[in-house]
């Protein structure tokens, strides 16, 4: 089980070559799809290619779900790769739609067509894009900025979960390619750091880092235990019918019905309602968007 | 560049803010943006560009401003309309004095259940207080004092609830996001810490069957 720090570091550089060709192909993917703003290829599982369009309120309360449910979930959620494409590619347009608007490149158009308008009223709108813009930009920021501190906290966990054949979600889904630099680069130079300073000077045999033999495991896990306030959404799309973990309780409510393991004992989570849960009981109905965190 | 340790377990008041400001409200606009020349709304995003482009939220609504119409926008919108005095925002149904009564009344009517307010409704209240005194048709002071109260009694509620706090789940059912919020540190760690415990004397108890552990 032990690794020997230097295999550690060698493996890593290999890993980053690795990461930089393929982006280098996704980036040139994007480059394609970039000039279609609203109409994108939303097939995330599948390789049917669906054209769908997604309108940008939908987009944003997403958004907003995602930045809620990764601020509030003890793990690193699942990277929404299209939906963060779209949104960049809005936020690059409007920011040089508005760069154009202010420098006055359309006014020659507009002063056409409404002969009335003072300058006044042009503003306004300006005024709004221009929050509109920042608000949008807050949130991916703090959306970002707590996706990375997550990927600190579970850096060897995520690498174990990366040569981890067996796992079902695999890095490229979990973090996008940034982070997964990020996340290269970042762990490279902490590895560095704790191995010139202290394990260099240590017995061979307690040189290893992520040890899980021992009592207490080295690498750390989210606590997927931890209490979390969820609300009862009920299936997404309002597909009532379809859902078959849909049950109806004694008042006639529909519900889903969870067990939590270590105590033997089934909760109801009526639509609609509030609870503090444990992660994990609740893990799988969040993943499947019927629940979310607040 | 991750977020600082105090944003990393709870929302601050700020953010929640932030959400509520997302949500839509029901304004009387003083400006008109429609225009007649072009009646669909294609030709009226290519003729005049400079006009409302939204990509966050529908911008028809805002397209289409009648004078002392009603319209629904997003409240940070409304927000910003009724800062350069373009609009005057509608108070929602329940923010009036004698809807605030009932619940009040409500509330003291049944000790151990919260009354149905909406998620926001606590700071709705305080952001239309503070940016859109003259919208109301009550004395603002009045349903400021309502509020307080509100606010107060299902305060002492949550905190005689406290002592239910178990290891295995909770229902809070009517908490608005902002009464969550500054909960959520609080119930989430005594309740962690109760699983811990009850987990570790289950499996000692497991271990040494009646026997006393001391740690």
């Amino acid at each position: 089980m032990d690794i020997n720090i230097d295999d550690i570091l060698a493996e890593l550089d290999k890993e980053t070559t690795a990461v930089d060709s393929t982006n280098i192909t996704q980036g040139s993917s994007s480059t394609a799809h970039g000039d279609a703003l609203t109409i994108v290829n939303s097939s995330l599982d599948s390789n049917v290619k669906t054209h769908t369009y997604v309108s940008p309120q939908r987009d944003f309360a997403n958004l907003m779900k995602c930045w809620r449910n990764e601020r509030c979930s003890p793990e690193l959620l699942a990277y929404p790769h299209q939906l963060m494409k779209r949104l960049l590619n809005r936020i690059s347009a409007q920011s040089q739609l508005i760069e154009n608007i202010s420098m006055g490149f359309l006014d020659m158009q507009n002063a056409s067509s409404a002969n009335h308008s003072m300058p006044n009223d042009s503003k306004l709108p300006l005024l709004c894009m221009e929050t509109e813009l920042e608000r949008l930009k807050f949130v991916i920021r703090s959306y970002i900025r707590c996706r990375l501190g997550k990927i600190d906290k579970f850096s060897l966990y995520l690498r174990q979960l990366n040569e981890d054949e067996n796992s079902l979600t695999s890095l490229t889904d979990l973090l996008s390619n940034d982070e997964i630099k990020y996340h290269d680069s970042h762990s490279l130079v902490w590895l560095k750091l704790i191995n010139d300073s202290i394990l260099k000077y240590m017995p061979e045999e307690l040189q290893a880092i992520n040890d899980t033999e021992g009592s207490v495991s080295m690498i750390d896990e989210p606590d997927w235990n931890k209490f979390v306030f969820i609300h009862v959404n009920g299936p997404p799309e309002g597909n009532w019918n379809e859902d078959p973990l849909l049950q109806e309780n004694e008042f006639g409510k529909p519900c889903y019905t969870v067990t939590i393991p270590d105590l033997n004992e089934e909760v109801e989570l009526t639509i609609g309602s509030i609870y503090v849960m444990r992660y994990e009981v609740i893990r799988d109905l969040l993943r499947d968007d019927k629940i979310a965190l607040i | 560049m991750a977020l600082p340790a105090h944003l990393q377990q709870t929302f601050s008041p700020e953010e929640i803010q932030f959400i509520v400001e997302n949500e839509p409200i029901k304004i009387f606009p003083r400006i008109t943006t429609r225009q007649k020349i072009y009646g669909n709304d294609r030709g009226v995003k290519n003729q005049t560009p400079s006009r409302w482009q939204l990509i966050t939220t529908d911008d028809k609504a805002l397209n289409n401003m009648v004078a002392m119409r009603s319209t629904e926008v997003a409240l940070w919108v409304a927000l910003l309309l009724k800062q350069q005095s373009k609009c005057s925002i509608v108070a929602p149904q329940w923010l009036t004095a004698k809807e605030l009564d009932r619940k009040i009344k409500y509330e003291k009517a049944h000790p151990d259940r919260f009354s149905e307010l909406p998620w926001n409704w606590l700071i709705l209240a305080r952001i239309l207080f503070s940016k859109a005194k003259d919208d109301f048709h009550d004395p603002v002071h009045e349903l400021r004092g309502k509020i307080q109260d509100l606010r107060e009694m299902r305060q002492v509620k949550v905190l005689k609830g406290l002592k239910y706090l178990n290891e295995s789940h909770l229902q809070l059912d009517n908490l608005s996001l902002l009464e969550i919020n500054e909960l959520r540190p609080f119930i989430t760690d005594i309740m962690d810490k109760l699983r811990e415990i009850n987990s570790a004397s289950l499996t000692a108890g497991g271990e040494n069957e009646e026997e006393d552990f001391n740690i």
